[in-house]
């Protein structure tokens, strides 16, 4: 069976948390902070979502004095939909099928 | 004045760094905006958790770039291939070390090694020669002859890491380093020793007439040069052939 492209858990908790605010432009760090996605697995997401036109990056000044740019991303109007959509198909059943059954 | 970073902190800064080296020259504008997220964090723990995954992600959106497996394999075997040119020599280095430490007798010859050669060929006086010229008391320079070995071990070892690094500039000088010793040894062991065997001291010296499976060995050294270099050689081919493919694109 074919995988549906981005709806690893990782990606949906990335999404579901870009899309409380959707127009808001978010650090990497408070990303990792909020969805508790470690570096290594975030940034290859944020990539792969980048090159897919689904997430946007630019370089923002730094709010306090002496620190250098960073980088900001935020939904494109393409990974908005793409998010809710994800958002609607993945109802995760209460228990798997077969577990279900054994216990009823 | 600025105060001294901390160990944690410095440490975070060099793996920011790294992961910034490693991405640069597939995705700049990632590579600079992971390092600079990393000095934006205050904790210097958290800062050093965040450089290390971003070195993770960096080194896997390399390999993910990689079109073929091949080139990675190459480098692997490269590597694989500076480690045992380089502790060759430097394994000479070590048992000198512990022969002089130790006092241990020098009755283990390794004839496959340079050291081999230059005691053969350059250190051993001719009266000497084919009695007991093996031995480590038999050369008259045998701390230089340790010196230059470690100092070739120390080679393979810098240029093999840069060129598994990556950095191509360092492939010819590595190459070239290769193919150099091992028609060195080629030539000093097997050519110039057969030479010497047939023609000129076949009949003088009674040590090399009395070991014939010293000749059989020389057959198997011969034999073991010329695979290593045909390896080398594919290995190269490879490696090149996709730095070349690198800098076109």
């Amino acid at each position: 069976m074919a995988r549906t492209p981005n709806a690893s858990r990782q990606t949906r908790t990335l999404f579901a948390e870009m899309l409380k605010m959707p127009g808001k432009w978010r650090y990497g760090y408070e990303l990792s902070r909020e969805t508790k996605l470690l570096s290594g697995t975030l940034y290859p997401l944020l990539i792969r979502l980048s090159d897919q036109g689904l997430l946007e990056a630019k370089w923002e000044e730094p709010e306090k004095p002496g620190k250098p740019p960073r980088h900001a991303y935020r939904l494109t109007a393409d990974g908005v939909v793409f998010a809710r959509t994800l958002q609607k198909k993945a109802v995760r059943p209460a228990l798997r099928p077969r577990l279900a059954g054994a216990l009823s | 004045m600025s105060a001294r970073p901390s160990i944690l902190r410095s440490a975070a800064l060099f793996c920011a760094a790294h992961a910034r080296r490693v991405l640069l020259r597939r995705n700049p504008f990632w590579a600079d905006g992971m390092q600079q997220e990393a000095l934006h964090i205050d904790d210097d723990w958290s800062a050093l958790q965040w450089a290390l995954g971003c070195v993770c992600a960096s080194y896997a959106e390399v390999l993910k770039a990689e079109r073929f497996f091949i080139p990675v394999l190459a480098r692997l075997c490269l590597a694989a291939i500076t480690l045992f040119y380089a502790q060759q020599p430097l394994s000479g280095l070590i048992g000198a070390l512990e022969c002089h430490l130790y006092d241990l007798p020098h009755g283990v010859p390794d004839p496959v090694a340079l050291e081999f050669v230059f005691r053969h060929f350059f250190f051993t006086s001719p009266p000497n020669t084919g009695s007991i010229c093996f031995w480590l008391d038999a050369t008259h320079f045998p701390w230089l002859v340790h010196v230059m070995q470690a100092g070739i071990g120390s080679l393979y070892l810098a240029a093999g890491l840069r060129v598994v690094q990556r950095r191509a500039s360092a492939f010819p000088l590595f190459f070239g380093a290769i193919v150099a010793t091992l028609v060195f040894i080629f030539l000093t062991q097997v050519v110039l020793f057969a030479i010497k065997y047939n023609l000129f001291w076949y009949d003088a010296l009674s040590w090399y007439r009395e070991n014939s499976d010293f000749r059989n060995h020389m057959i198997s050294v011969a034999w073991d040069t010329c695979w290593k270099l045909i390896v080398c050689l594919c290995i190269g081919l490879v490696v090149s052939l996709d730095d070349k493919r690198k800098i076109a694109r």
